[in-house]
C-alpha cells in the first residue's frame, strides 16, 4: 500500500492507497506513527482508495486514537467506501470516529 | 356492497357459486381450477386463462390455464356430461343455461401439448391500459377475450369514503372466439367478473398467508430440532459459519465461544489448518484481539504481527454479543491476497453473523431455563425422599446405580447426562399421588406424572421416556402401559433394575435389607422376567468389580460405599447407632442393611476373618435387629 501525508493547517492528512490488511498494515503504522511523532493530534485519513480494511488494519488504526484522545487529539476519516464503512459496523467501531464526506468537511470539523 | 345488481337478468348467482367452489378446496391450485372450470361451463368455452399479480404494481403471471383434453378433439357442442360439481347451486339453471361442459385441465394428461402451449404462450404479461379493459387477445390457443378482473382495494388510512379505489388483480382470458365476442358472452363475464375478482384474490391472499405460516413453522421447528442437542447446535453453526466463509470470499473461518468466565475459545472452524490457532488466546484483552472498551465490544485485531506469523492476509474479526453476554468472536480469514469482500457481501455477513448470535443466545437461555427447571424437579423428587428414613437419598442411590449401568452398556456422556436427569427424578410424580387409606397410595401414574413434568423441555422427551417406563417389566407385566423387551426404552430398563437395587438393600417397615448374594441371586431369579438380562449382566459386572475392590481394599469398605449409599444417607439411617455409622459395627451393619442370615454377607465374613486372625474373634452376630 501507499500513502501520501500533507498538513492543512493543524490538521495532518493522510492518503491511503490500496488495501489495509495484515500485510499493509506495518506501513500504515509507520504513516500514523511519523504523524503523531511530529506532534501532530488531528488527523484526517482519507480512504477514498481503499477498498477493504480488516481487523488488522482496524487495530492500527485504533492504537492510533488511543494514543491521541488521551491527549485531546483526533482522528476523522474521510470517504470511507461502503465495504470500510461496514466493517466498522460488523466489528461496533463505526462510532469512535467521525466520518466525513469530502476532506475539507473533515478539515473543518478538525479545526 | 350489494350483489343483487351485479347479475342481471339471466345470469345465475355467481357470487354464492364461486365462493362455494372456492370452499370446497383447501390447495391453492385446485381452488383456481375449480373456479375456472366455472368460468368455463358458464361461457361455453374450453380455454380459461388466468392472470394474477403478486402486487398492485407487478406484472400479470399466468396463473392457471385450463384447456381441452386433445387439441385434435374439439369441443363437444352438446353437453357431454350432465356435471354434478357446482351442485345445488345450479340447481335452478334452466336446460338452456346450464351448458357446462367440463373439461379436463390438461396439465396431467397431454403434457406435450402443455410444453407446447407453454413455451409460445405469454406467461407474463405488462400493466399495460389494453388489459385494463375487455379486448381480443390472439394466442396461440387462438382468439381469446381478455376480460380485467378488478375489485375494490382495502380501504387505506385516508381514502375517500365516496370514491372507492378500484384495483385490477388479475386478468381472465377465455376463448376460442371468433370475431368479436357476442353480447350474450360479454354479459356472462361482465357478471362473472366482479365475484371471480374477489375469490381469486381472497384464494391468493390465503395462500400467501398460508405460507408464510408455512415459513413461520418451519423456522420453530428448526429452531427446535436445533436445540434439542449440542452436536446438532455445532452442526448448525458450522452451516451457518460455512455460509459466513463463503458470503465474505474468505478462505477460512472460525467461531469462538465465551465460557462463564469470559474465556473465549475456539469452538467450530471451516477450512482452517489443523493446529493454526492452538497457541493464540482468542480471549479479547490478551494479545492478540482486544475490545477498545469492554462495555461496547468494539473489537480489533492488536497485534498484526502475530496474525502474519500466523500467515494470515486479512483477518476480519465480528464480535457475537448477546443481549447481556459476550457470546465470542466470529472469525474469517484469508491467507492470499485478493480476497477481499465488497460491501454487498459484509451485509450479507452482518446477517449471519446476527444468526449466530441469535441462536447462540437462545441455546444460553435455554439452558438456563431448563437448569432452574430441573434443577426445581430434583429439588422436589429430594422433599419426596426426605419424607421417610427409609427413603432418604433414594434419587440419588439409584442415579448412582444406574449410572454405573450405564458406563458398562459403554453409553457416552450426552445419554448418560440423560440418565443422569432422569435418575434424580425418576419418582418425583410420587408427588401427584393420593393417599388411599392406611398409608397405601395410588401410585400406578406415578411414571406418567413425572413424566409430563419433563415433556415441556425441548430436550425432555428422552428424559421422560426413562421416567415413564421405570416400573415397565420386560416381560411386559410392569405398569403403566404393558410394555416388553425393546419396547421399552434403555433407560427406563436401566432404571428398573437400579431402583430394584437400591430398595432390596434398604431396611424398611415393611421388609428388612437383603444382603448383597441375596441380592444376586434375586436379581438372577427376575432376570428375563421383570428385568433386560443384558442390563442384569452390566449391573452384575459393576457388583462383582466393586464386591472384590471392597474385599480386596484391606480395609472394611464402608458399606454406604459398598451398598451405594451416598454418605448423606447415613445421616438418615435407621441402623446409625448413637455415635458411629454402622459399618463401623458390622453386627449391626448386617443386621440392619440386609443379613438375615451374616453368614451370607461377604462384609460381616471378611470381618469375622480378620478379627480371628487378630486373635479376638467377633461375638456372634446373634443381636440382630428385628
Amino acid at each position: 500500500m501507499e500513502y501520501q501525508i500533507q498538513r492543512e493547517g493543524d490538521v495532518a492528512v493522510l492518503e491511503l492507497h490500496g488495501v489495509l490488511d495484515v500485510a499493509s498494515a506495518p506501513t500504515f503504522q509507520t504513516a500514523l506513527q511519523s504523524i503523531l511523532d511530529e506532534g501532530g493530534d488531528q488527523v484526517a485519513v482519507d480512504m477514498a482508495d481503499v477498498s477493504f480494511m480488516d481487523s488488522s488494519g482496524l487495530g492500527v488504526l485504533i492504537a492510533a486514537y488511543r494514543r491521541l484522545s488521551g491527549g485531546g487529539g483526533q482522528i476523522a476519516l474521510v470517504n470511507v467506501v461502503p465495504a470500510v464503512h461496514k466493517v466498522l459496523q460488523l466489528t461496533r467501531t463505526d462510532r469512535l470516529f467521525s466520518l466525513h464526506d469530502t476532506l475539507s468537511a473533515a478539515i473543518t470539523a478538525l479545526q | 356492497m350489494s350483489r343483487t345488481h351485479i347479475g342481471g337478468y339471466g345470469n345465475p348467482p355467481y357470487w354464492s357459486i364461486l365462493f362455494r367452489r372456492l370452499a370446497e378446496h383447501e390447495d391453492y391450485e385446485e381452488r383456481l381450477d375449480g373456479l375456472l372450470e366455472v368460468v368455463s361451463a358458464s361461457t361455453d368455452l374450453p380455454i380459461v386463462a388466468l392472470y394474477l399479480a403478486d402486487d398492485p404494481e407487478s406484472r400479470f403471471h399466468m396463473a392457471r390455464l385450463r384447456r381441452p383434453l386433445s387439441e385434435e378433439k374439439p369441443p363437444p357442442a352438446k353437453p357431454s356430461r350432465r356435471v354434478a360439481f357446482l351442485g345445488g347451486a345450479l340447481g335452478h339453471f334452466g336446460q338452456e343455461e346450464a351448458s357446462i361442459i367440463a373439461y379436463e385441465v390438461d396439465e396431467e394428461a397431454n403434457p406435450d401439448s402443455v410444453a407446447a402451449i407453454v413455451a409460445s404462450s405469454p406467461l407474463d404479461l405488462p400493466r399495460r391500459e389494453e388489459y385494463a379493459v375487455p379486448h381480443l387477445v390472439s394466442t396461440p390457443l387462438g382468439s381469446l377475450y381478455s376480460v380485467p378482473l378488478m375489485r375494490e382495494a382495502r380501504s387505506e388510512a385516508g381514502a375517500s369514503a365516496e370514491a372507492p379505489q378500484v384495483e385490477q388483480v388479475g386478468i381472465i382470458q377465455v376463448g376460442p372466439v371468433a370475431g368479436e365476442p357476442g353480447r350474450r358472452l360479454q354479459r356472462r363475464l361482465e357478471a362473472l367478473a366482479p365475484p371471480l375478482a374477489h375469490a381469486v384474490a381472497l384464494a391468493h391472499e390465503q395462500a400467501r398467508l398460508a405460507d408464510r405460516v408455512a415459513a413461520f413453522e418451519t423456522r420453530a421447528d428448526v429452531s427446535r430440532q436445533m436445540l434439542r442437542s449440542a452436536f446438532e447446535l455445532d452442526e448448525f453453526l458450522t452451516l451457518l459459519l460455512d455460509l459466513a466463509v463463503r458470503a465474505s470470499r474468505a478462505e477460512a473461518g472460525f467461531i469462538a465461544l465465551a465460557d462463564e468466565d469470559g474465556v473465549v475459545s475456539l469452538h467450530t472452524a471451516v477450512g482452517l489448518p489443523e493446529g493454526l490457532l492452538d497457541g493464540v488466546d482468542l480471549t479479547p484483552g490478551t494479545g492478540f484481539l482486544d475490545w477498545l472498551d469492554e462495555a461496547d465490544r468494539s473489537l480489533y485485531v492488536a497485534n498484526f504481527e502475530r496474525a502474519a506469523e500466523l500467515g494470515l492476509r486479512t483477518i476480519l474479526a465480528v464480535p457475537l454479543v448477546g443481549q447481556e453476554a459476550v457470546l465470542g468472536v466470529l472469525g474469517l480469514v484469508s491467507f492470499n491476497e485478493g480476497r477481499t469482500p465488497a460491501a454487498h457481501s459484509l451485509v450479507l455477513l452482518g446477517v449471519l453473523a446476527g444468526q449466530i448470535q441469535l441462536v447462540l443466545g437462545n441455546v444460553r437461555l435455554l439452558e438456563l431455563f431448563n437448569q432452574q427447571y430441573v434443577g426445581t424437579i430434583h429439588a422436589l423428587a429430594c422433599a419426596l425422599d426426605a419424607r421417610y428414613p427409609h427413603t432418604a437419598a433414594h434419587h440419588r442411590r439409584v442415579t448412582d446405580v444406574a449410572l454405573e449401568i450405564g458406563r458398562e452398556l459403554g453409553w457416552g456422556a450426552g445419554r448418560l447426562e440423560t440418565l443422569r436427569i432422569a435418575g434424580l427424578a425418576h419418582d418425583v410424580g410420587l408427588c401427584g399421588i393420593i393417599e388411599v387409606e392406611h398409608g397405601y397410595q395410588a401410585d400406578f401414574h406415578h411414571p406418567t406424572v413425572g413424566a409430563d413434568m419433563f415433556d415441556v423441555l425441548p430436550n425432555g422427551r428422552a428424559v421422560g421416556e426413562m421416567i415413564a417406563a421405570h416400573h415397565e417389566w420386560y416381560d411386559g407385566w410392569g405398569f403403566p402401559d404393558g410394555l416388553r423387551g425393546e419396547e421399552i426404552p434403555e433407560g427406563g430398563r436401566i432404571l428398573a433394575l437400579a431402583e430394584f437395587v437400591v430398595e432390596s438393600t434398604t431396611a424398611n417397615p415393611i421388609q428388612p435389607a437383603m444382603a448383597p448374594l441375596r441380592l444376586l441371586e434375586e436379581v438372577n431369579t427376575r432376570r428375563g422376567r421383570q428385568f433386560d438380562p443384558a442390563v442384569v449382566q452390566a449391573w452384575q459386572a459393576v457388583f462383582e468389580r466393586q464386591r472384590i475392590q471392597a474385599l480386596a481394599s484391606g480395609s472394611f469398605r464402608p458399606c454406604h460405599q459398598f451398598k451405594g449409599e451416598p454418605g448423606g444417607a447415613c445421616a438418615a439411617c435407621l441402623a446409625r447407632s448413637a455415635n458411629a455409622p454402622c459399618w463401623t459395627e458390622p453386627a449391626v451393619c448386617c443386621a440392619a442393611h440386609g443379613d438375615p442370615d451374616c453368614n451370607g454377607c461377604f462384609i460381616y465374613l471378611e470381618a469375622r476373618e480378620r478379627a480371628e486372625a487378630a486373635g479376638q474373634p467377633l461375638p456372634a452376630p446373634a443381636a440382630r435387629a428385628a
